[in-house]
């Protein structure tokens, strides 16, 4: 009975873990995702860029780091995944600059930097003029209309008026029975007038 | 009794029996409902304005409030109208015997396109707005007025009676260049079994504004 439990428990606990983990990696991963748009879009790109296109950029290099530093926190928050222990670690900058730092950086950097820079300043731009247009009005094109015949009658005006019928029916009758008797009495009337 | 008082109770009876007479024809099932356009109303080839006919420039969009039709005494309020299930188009409550109807989802009488008016020709009292519509001949006029204070005045150009069964969708609803009306109602046969047969249709165009 209690291996069972013991199982229960087990999973359970590695579930846990499990989730443990994936709530330790998943704010790395965010770091990381968080850490490049902020390079992107800091001022950062640009000087790295530079530093690229520089053939000096060795020496270049350092001073580009420098300002990177300064700039943003984009240098050690894929590690830290916090954006406050960058700021102004000039240090460890200097150091993930020496070795592998060196390497990695500047692709990030140069990538989005130069590719997203033209992006935000013609998107606007272009964006509202055609804003503009869809606000006319008079473009209420009927979409839909309809299809087939109309059910615009109900019959009263049509069906047999058994109230009519039956009115004329009984006032021809009344004027038969009428008619006899005046023809009777007519004749009477005759024979003794004469 | 005289000769005199004979004669007159021989008038009454004459006279009672000819209206006996009309009570029964009038109430007989065979009658036509309503009248229905003759062919001589018909489009003589495509529809659209007749030639001769002075043809106004749309009007902006403006919901239309009521119609008027000097010709077959109609002067009715207009309500909005949409499409049922099936894709047809509804119709005014048949209640309210003076009371038409306007495709609220489609183009608005005057302005650029093809309006569509609908309107009962009975209802279960007897006889509605659109009951006299077939027999509105070429060149009557059709006034419609509207919220904006306009009122769009158009020219028939033809009545033409259709099947259920075979009831020209395009022609009838189908786009225009101009700013085009259509008048609908019920008509064709009636019975008992299958109500009315046919739509009665009225094709005007915007002839003038007021």
């Amino acid at each position: 009975m209690r291996s069972p439990a013991r199982l229960v428990t087990g999973t359970a606990a590695a579930a846990l873990t499990a989730a443990a983990l994936g709530l330790v990696t998943a704010p790395t991963v965010y770091a990381d995702e968080l850490g490049r748009p902020g390079r992107t879009t800091a001022t950062a790109a640009p000087d790295a860029s530079e530093c690229l296109a520089d053939p000096a950029a060795e020496d270049a290099g350092a001073f580009c780091e420098e300002e990177d530093a300064a700039g943003s926190a984009s240098p050690a928050s894929p590690w830290s995944g916090t954006a406050e222990e960058g700021e102004g670690d000039e240090e460890l900058d200097a150091l993930t600059g020496a070795k592998p730092g060196t390497g990695t950086w500047p692709e990030p950097g140069t990538d989005p930097g130069t590719g997203n820079r033209p992006e935000p300043g013609t998107d606007p731009g272009t964006g509202r003029p055609p804003s503009k247009p869809p606000v006319t009005r008079p473009a209420p094109t009927p979409t839909e209309r309809p299809s087939g015949h109309v059910r615009t009658g109900v019959g009263g005006s049509a069906a047999p008026d058994t109230a009519q019928l039956a009115v004329g029916g009984g006032l021809l009758g009344v004027a038969a029975v009428g008619g006899v008797w005046l023809a009777r009495r007519g004749r009477a009337v005759g024979t003794r007038d004469a | 009794m005289d000769a005199t008082r004979l004669r007159a109770w021989a008038w009454t009876a004459g006279i009672a029996a000819l209206c006996g007479l009309w009570f029964v024809q009038n109430g007989a099932p065979e009658r036509l409902a309503a009248p229905q356009p003759s062919p001589a109303e018909a489009f003589v080839a495509d529809p659209g304005p007749r030639s001769g006919s002075t043809v106004a420039a749309p009007l902006r969009a403006s919901e239309p409030v009521r119609i008027r039709i000097p010709r077959i005494g109609v002067d009715a309020p207009l309500t909005r109208l949409g499409l049922g299930t099936d894709g047809s188009l509804d119709v005014p409550p048949a209640e309210d015997r003076n009371l038409a109807g306007w495709f609220g989802g489609g183009t608005p009488p005057g302005a650029k396109g093809t309006a569509i008016v609908a309107g009962h020709v009975d209802n279960a009292e007897g006889p509605a707005v659109f009951y006299s519509l077939g027999s509105l001949k070429k060149g009557a006029a059709v006034e419609i007025d509207r919220r904006d204070g306009r009122t769009a005045v158009f020219t028939v150009d033809a009545v033409e009676v259709y099947a259920n069964e075979d009831f020209p969708d395009e022609r009838v609803y189908g786009a225009s260049a101009n700013a085009a009306l259509r008048l609908i109602t019920c008509g064709g046969g009636y019975t008992r079994a299958t109500g009315y047969q046919g739509n009665v249709v009225a094709y005007a165009h915007l002839a003038g504004v007021r």
